[in-house]
């Protein structure tokens, strides 16, 4: 039997052509016996790199290419047969790309007529070849051109397989077999049609063009293409094949050399630039161990050649700080003295029992990762002068594969398969933001259809198939990969959808495989709010303070962290991280990395917040099953808590090699995605018995890791937040009234709302004063009181409907004489009268209009005047209007600013509640575990973590706290509706109380959201 | 509130598109039906009604008994209404939306009634509203408490001015309703007959009529109702032109000019296609005349202006003869399946080169047969191989088809060209999955 290369095959990363996976056509190429594999995406290498791990270990040979229609009409595919041929390729996607809308390209001949020997040819012949396009093509790419013929049953075989050979011998451009490969196997056929359909936009039946008559564009089996295609043609395809030389293992990336002044090697001037750091951090002389570790770091770091990294990095955050931008690393090479020197971090290596080794290992052959957090609002500057700096052709942002998600692809299938509208909202709209990554049946009866029928059990199918298929590429969040020789050599940039900005074709796990460096460029509104804090204490009280001079360890800070009391808080202020403070009851820095990196699906999942609760009360002794597990897992008291020492323990005790605890690392990662734990779990638990472990502890291991999947997180992100934790607490500790105010002017962000924010700040005794047009800047601001305190003045930003520049313009025209009427304030700041109206719906204008109907009143009178024309004042008699009640004037708070400095709207209730038997959140304090009691509360947040098995975290709040409701499955089911749209919820259930932590068990909820009337109340909503 | 979240709360919704167009339609036959108790009447807003009733109240037994008759005629007819009845126009209007049924008689009684209507009654725009209830002002007894230039300053002299015509301050005029103009005419044949050519002849004089007054008017009609009684009172009708049923029209409008002898040629067909029942003993010919349609005329020299005119009344006899579904077009559609690939049409004019993919399946059809079997026959095998009228010899193949799963109609088959030992070009296949041989058409 012959053998045969596959020369002309798209995955899906030819989006909305492709029906498979690379990974499934790799693997049935190889189940078949093919000699060699190329995946030609059209104008792409996306799916590449997918495809090269899963040829891995395949004894078939993947071939890397790409498939083109040039704006003539002619189609090609260009094969990289080498590195120059690669570097080419990716030079003439690049310019395809570039030269056209994100989504589409554009490519010319003469694009083509500069590659060099290293790019093979095929021509994708139309129905009537042209004998021009032949002497043009042969005239360029002589030796290097086939004419492929790709035959697929459609009633003509033979005489078009005799007319391409006919046409091949006259024109001297050699036929060849190619398959125009679409999907793995003919079971996908139908899923063919449906992308066709979807990129048509045209349903299916309703007379569709571009289907393919049949499911012939598969892998098909040798024995199949022998009948079809005469063997000299099955021959040229290895032939051609044998002449492709790259890997994508030849890459090999270099970092940019300009960091490097003349007269230095990378490596002295990282030591010289160190040493400078630590002269700053240690004025008076580093200690000895200090000088050792640096010294050791450096061998280690030189040793392994990343100095360039570490300059990378340093050139960009000294970029940021000489710019006032605040900054901060994070990840496995970021807490190590060095970066602690250059002043990447602010984490004092001195404040940290660790090792930078445990970070950055010589065995591992792990890239060192640092991700830097900038204050999000000035992220942008940062990256803009990456680009400036190495220029576009050398840094670009890395991808994000956005994939098709339950929603969308019902969304898309559903039209595809003709489906109305109406009905299509009807089931996507009972997706709801909670459901997981598969589409249940429920869904669909809830949605009215039925699951059973014929279309509904097609679509679901289908769904099935499409979720998880590439749709777009978009930009990552902040994945800077910068390179020494131009990007475009290495891998395919096309430009993103936010003008200016240019992604690389691969994502960050195709870059992780290829060992491509990147930085994460990171936006964190954390670190926004502290700087802010920072300047409102310089300008206010003339205190200077910095990441690493706010005082440490201080226990008044702990106190506070330990009781829960941190709304605003990094990390920490979210519901799980409250309900775990009180028991952990953190009394370091350490425990709050540990407190950091604990409440994260991972560790929940593995199950290890409990056993390491229990041990730290000494409920349970500390035990090691050896010497090796107790070095590793000492300092979390035996239960692994990070994603390091999970892998530390596959070295330890299950005899993994350090590259093989990172392959597990990855797989970790992607598990839940794409599977493939298996032969890890029998190495892992056959490796730890060999080395006299327990099954069941290699059990409890395995399904650690499991548990911990993409969600582990690693200590050496941990150590950083932990630091931003301790700062912001620290601050809203000593400095409430600044800290919220800077959390006020950073919003969005965290999580919660400014109402919550500042109903704590005021718990806290801060004063807090309304919005006003005569005192009131853009931002929040804080206002000297007579007793030497600070209140906080509500600024213009949180008026909705108000724009930034008339804020500011009310603010520079008031300069020195305040506004007396609303007139007055027209003329002057000239407004608009719809912006009048946001300051009057915000009852900023109070002070010199009266109540909020008599504002209004004057805003519907101002007028602008001529200016020509004299001052007429415009006599007008007093208008009777009634002043708002309470209720009204909350509502309209809310409305405005989202929030009100008068009652809470449920003390407004609180009679009509009682009467009905409904607790407050007070009272529940006082009630005893297991009681039944009836609450009602406005919900500010919902979160269904993906971690908690189905429940529901509701957190409500009345006139004197919070509530914190949990909703088991089942009733979440049955409630759905109520859950999700009620804004005043009520609830009839049982309290839970564990310690200081109170929990209301649902039973029946009950929406009472009209007895808010008007009142706008949001919620966030997490998943 | 968007049709999907509507959705989402009542998943069982039916929903029905609205139709400003019927709705005024509706409304002017109300109209018209209200004419009967008062000739003032006048529309506003789309869906109310007013009736100018002082004078009518002594012919109708008193305002509560014609307030009784009104409701239960509309209720009859299958409106509910809300009545409302005050000394201004303005006022009743704002009162039967606000749903104060209680007949307001004197000016001080119109006062208490008005002061306590929401301002959302008024049907003013939702801007106004916004701006009223944000100055917490509700009702009409707070505007008017506002002074006036102020009030006429903020929200516009319009609502001033509907205040004072509601107090009856200001003049309220309104445009009455004018009924409809229909035509008809009839003729008394000088005896009962059946000949054809008496008929027609004596239609074609109401058709000139017709068309004088369709030529004054500068209208058209649509459709035209042609009456014949016969002795015993019975009528026979016969519809023209798009017909009764307020099917779209398939050819052009029936102008005066051009439409005469169209019509009457039609007539013609439709008077040779059937027996009457009876002698006839009088002619008639209604039409509503329709405004909207603007006249297609003709030119100087009489020549038709609209050049597919000749096609359109091709169709239109042919329909008139046959029945309209009996007359239909083909077209193509882009599908892999034969017998999908195809569909019939009803006007084959208006389809003609609309279909998108038809041109993309032209190409297939170069190797299809145009004569495909209603139903594929299965064909019998002799020593395994198909057979019909003789062992096939599979000349071209195979074309494999795999296509149709959306609808249930899956097919997997591969298709050949076969012969027969008589000559006969075949077009057969194999079902991929049953492997039986089937024969779908013959090439001519």
């Amino acid at each position: 039997m012959s053998a045969y290369a596959e020369l002309h095959c798209i995955s899906n990363f030819t989006f909305l052509r492709g029906a498979s996976h690379p990974a499934e056509l790799v693997g049935r190429a190889a189940a078949l016996g093919y000699s060699a594999l190329a995946l030609t995406d059209e104008c792409s290498v996306a799916g590449i790199v997918r495809a090269h791990v899963a040829a891995r270990g395949c004894a078939l040979q993947l071939l890397i290419g790409s498939e083109f229609r040039l704006a003539d009409g002619l189609c090609l595919v260009v094969l990289a047969a080498d590195r120059e041929g690669y570097a080419a390729l990716c030079g003439l996607i690049t310019r395809g790309r570039r030269a056209a809308e994100k989504g589409s390209y554009h490519v010319v001949r003469s694009d083509f007529e500069q590659l060099p020997a290293g790019c093979l040819l095929l021509w994708l012949p139309p129905e009537c070849p042209d004998s021009r396009d032949a002497s043009w093509l042969r005239d360029h790419f002589g030796g290097r051109i086939w004419l492929a013929v790709e035959l697929h049953a459609d009633g003509n075989e033979a005489s078009r397989r005799t007319q391409l050979v006919a046409f091949a011998k006259e024109t001297g451009i050699p036929p060849v077999a190619a398959g125009a490969v679409h999907m793995h196997v003919r079971g996908r056929r139908a899923l063919q049609d449906t992308l066709t359909a979807i990129r048509r936009k045209a349903p299916l039946g309703s007379g569709t063009t571009g289907l393919y008559p049949n499911g012939e564009r598969h892998l098909r089996t040798l024995a199949e293409l022998q009948r079809i295609y005469p063997d000299p043609l099955l021959a040229a395809t290895v032939q051609i094949a044998e002449r492709m030389h790259f890997s994508l293992d030849e890459l090999r990336y270099q970092y940019p050399r300009e960091l490097v002044p003349p007269g230095h090697t990378p490596a002295s001037w990282l030591r010289y630039r160190t040493l400078q750091g630590v002269r700053e951090r240690w004025p008076a002389g580093a200690s000895p161990d200090i000088l050792k570790l640096v010294d050791r770091e450096l061998e280690l770091i030189s040793e392994l050649r990343y100095e360039a990294y570490f300059l990378t990095v340093d050139d960009i955050v000294c970029f940021a700080r000489s710019q006032g931008i605040l900054c901060q690393g994070r990840g496995s090479a970021a807490n190590s003295a060095v970066c602690f020197c250059l002043g990447i971090t602010e984490v004092d290596p001195a404040h940290m029992s660790l090792l930078f080794e445990r970070f950055i290992s010589r065995e591992r052959n792990e890239p060192p990762d640092i991700d830097v957090d900038f204050e999000h609002e000035r992220r942008e500057e940062v990256i803009q002068y990456i680009y400036t700096r190495y220029g576009r052709d050398r840094a670009a942002l890395t991808a994000t594969v956005i994939t098709y998600c339950p929603r969308s692809a019902l969304r898309d299938v559903g039209r595809a398969l003709g489906l109305s509208e109406a009905q299509l909202s009807r089931v996507t709209r009972n997706l709801h933001w909670w459901d997981g990554r598969s589409v249940a049946p429920e869904r669909i009866r809830e949605a009215g259809f039925d699951p059973a029928s014929p279309l509904m059990h097609r679509l679901v199918m289908l769904v099935g198939h499409l979720i998880g298929f590439p749709r777009h590429l978009s930009q990552h969040v902040g994945g800077f990969v910068i390179a020494e020789e131009p990007l475009c050599r290495l891998v395919p940039i096309e430009n993103a959808s936010m003008a200016d900005r240019t992604v690389i074709q691969w994502d960050k796990d195709d870059l992780d495989e290829m060992g491509l460096l990147k930085v994460d460029v990171l936006a964190l509104g954390m670190l926004s709010a502290i700087r802010r804090t920072f300047r409102l204490l310089r300008e206010l009280k003339g205190r200077e303070l910095s990441l690493h001079t706010v005082p440490a360890e201080d226990p008044a800070v702990y106190a506070m962290i330990s009781q829960a009391d941190t709304m605003g808080v990094f990390q920490i202020e979210s519901r799980a991280q409250m309900a775990m403070l009180p028991r952990l009851k953190p009394r370091t820095y350490y425990d709050l990395v540990i407190e950091v990196a604990i409440i994260r699906p991972g560790p929940i999942q593995g199950d290890m917040v409990h056993p390491y609760l229990r041990r730290r009360n000494g409920e349970e002794p500390v035990t090691y099953p050896s010497p090796e597990v107790r070095q590793v897992l000492e300092r979390t008291l035996g239960v692994p808590i990070f994603q390091e020492q999970v892998m530390q323990l596959a070295v330890v005790a299950a005899g993994f090699t350090p590259g093989e605890a990172d392959q597990l690392r990855r797989a970790m990662a992607a598990w839940r995605r794409r599977g493939g734990l298996g032969h890890f779990e029998e190495r892992l638990i056959a490796g730890m018995q060999a080395r006299n472990y327990s099954v069941e502890f290699a059990r409890q291991i395995f399904n650690q890791i499991c548990g911990f999947g993409e969600y582990g997180f690693p200590e050496s992100h941990a150590a950083s937040f932990a630091l931003l934790v301790y700062v912001s607490a620290w601050l809203k500790r000593h400095e409430p009234a600044a800290f919220t105010c800077a959390l006020l002017n950073s919003q969005p962000m965290g999580f919660y709302a400014p109402s919550q924010l500042v109903q704590s700040v005021r718990c806290a005794g801060v004063e807090v004063r309304p919005v006003e047009v005569n005192c009131s800047a853009w931002d929040c601001t804080l206002e000297a009181r007579t007793d030497g305190q600070f209140a906080l003045r509500l600024g213009f930003r949180l008026v909705s409907g108000l724009t930034q520049g008339a804020g500011e313009e009310v603010v520079r025209q008031r300069a020195g004489q305040p506004y007396r009427t609303v007139q007055d304030l027209h003329e002057r700041a000239g407004l608009p009268r719809q912006e009048l109206g946001a300051l009057a719906a915000a009852g900023a204008l109070a002070g010199i209009a009266g109540h909020r109907h008599r504002a209004r009143w004057a805003v519907a009178g101002a007028e602008l005047l001529l200016p020509l024309l004299p001052v007429l004042q415009i006599a007008e008699g007093l208008p009777l209007l009634r002043a708002p009640t309470e209720a009204q004037d909350i509502a309209a708070d809310y409305q405005s600013l989202g929030l009100t400095l008068g009652r809470h709207p449920l003390a407004l209730l609180r009679t009509h509640l009682r009467r009905a038997a409904i607790s407050s959140a007070s009272e529940l304090q006082e009630a005893g575990n297991g009681v039944r009691v009836r609450t009602a509360g406005i919900v500010t947040t919902r979160q269904r973590p993906a971690s908690a098995g189905g429940v529901t975290f509701v957190t409500r709040e009345d006139e004197t706290g919070y509530i914190n409701l949990i909703v088991w499955r089942q009733l979440a089911e049955r409630q759905r509706r109520v859950l999700l749209e009620a804004r005043l919820l009520g609830v009839w259930g049982q309290l839970q109380r564990q310690g200081d932590v109170l929990h209301l068990v649902a039973r029946r909820l009950e929406d009472l959201s009209s007895l808010l009337g008007q009142l706008q109340t949001p919620s966030r909503d997490f998943s | 509130m968007p049709v999907s979240s509507a959705l989402a709360l009542a998943p069982d919704l039916v929903i029905e598109s609205r139709s400003a167009q019927l709705e005024a339609a509706s409304l002017t036959r109300l109209a018209i039906w209200a004419a009967q108790f008062t000739p003032t009447v006048s529309s506003s807003a789309g869906n109310a009604l007013l009736l100018e009733i002082q004078g009518s109240l002594r012919l109708f037994g008193g305002l509560e008994a014609l307030q009784t008759r009104v409701a239960e005629g509309l209720g009859a007819l299958g409106h509910e209404a809300r009545i409302a009845c005050a000394p201004t126009a303005r006022a009743a209007l704002w009162l039967a939306t606000a749903g104060v049924h209680r007949p307001v008689r004197t000016i001080l009684e119109l006062r208490q009634a008005l002061a306590g209507i929401h301002v959302r009654h008024l049907a003013w725009p939702e801007r106004t509203v916004q701006a009223l209830l944000q100055m917490g002002v509700t009702t009409v007894g707070d505007c008017v408490r506002l002074p006036r230039e102020g009030f006429a300053r903020r929200l516009g002299p319009g609502c001033l001015r509907q205040l004072d015509q509601a107090y009856g301050r200001h003049p309220d005029p309104r445009q009455l309703h004018v009924l409809p103009v229909r035509f008809s005419a009839g003729l008394e044949l000088p005896m009962e007959t059946t000949v054809l050519s008496v008929l027609l002849d004596g239609f074609n004089q109401l058709f000139q009529r017709l068309r004088q007054s369709l030529e004054a008017r500068q209208v058209s009609v649509r459709s035209v109702r042609c009456v014949l009684t016969h002795p015993d009172g019975q009528e026979t009708d016969l519809y023209l032109g798009a017909g009764p049923a307020a099917a779209p029209a398939t050819g052009p409008t029936t102008g005066p000019t051009t439409g005469m002898g169209l019509l009457s040629g039609l007539l013609r067909l439709r008077l040779e296609a059937m027996t009457l029942p009876a002698p006839v003993t009088d002619l008639a010919v209604q039409a509503d005349l329709d405004s909207r349609q603007v006249l297609a005329g003709t030119d100087l020299l009489g020549k038709d202006l609209q050049q597919d005119g000749g096609l359109h009344a091709l169709l239109e006899r042919l329909r008139a003869r046959l029945g309209g579904q009996a007359v239909q077009g083909l077209a193509l559609r882009a599908e892999h399946r034969p017998e999908s690939a195809w569909r019939a049409v009803l006007d084959p004019l208006a389809e003609f080169g609309s279909q998108g993919g038809a041109s993309e399946a032209c190409t297939v059809f170069r190797s299809r047969p145009l004569w495909l079997l209603p139903v594929p026959e299965s064909l019998g095998l002799i020593n395994g191989l198909p057979a019909w009228h003789g062992l096939l010899a599979l000349e071209r193949g195979p074309e494999r088809i795999e296509s149709g799963w959306w609808d249930g109609g899956d097919v997997r088959r591969d298709y050949y060209r076969a012969s027969n030992p008589q000559g006969a070009m075949l077009w057969v296949y194999t079902d991929l999955r049953t492997r039986a041989w089937y024969l779908q058409g013959i090439f001519g």
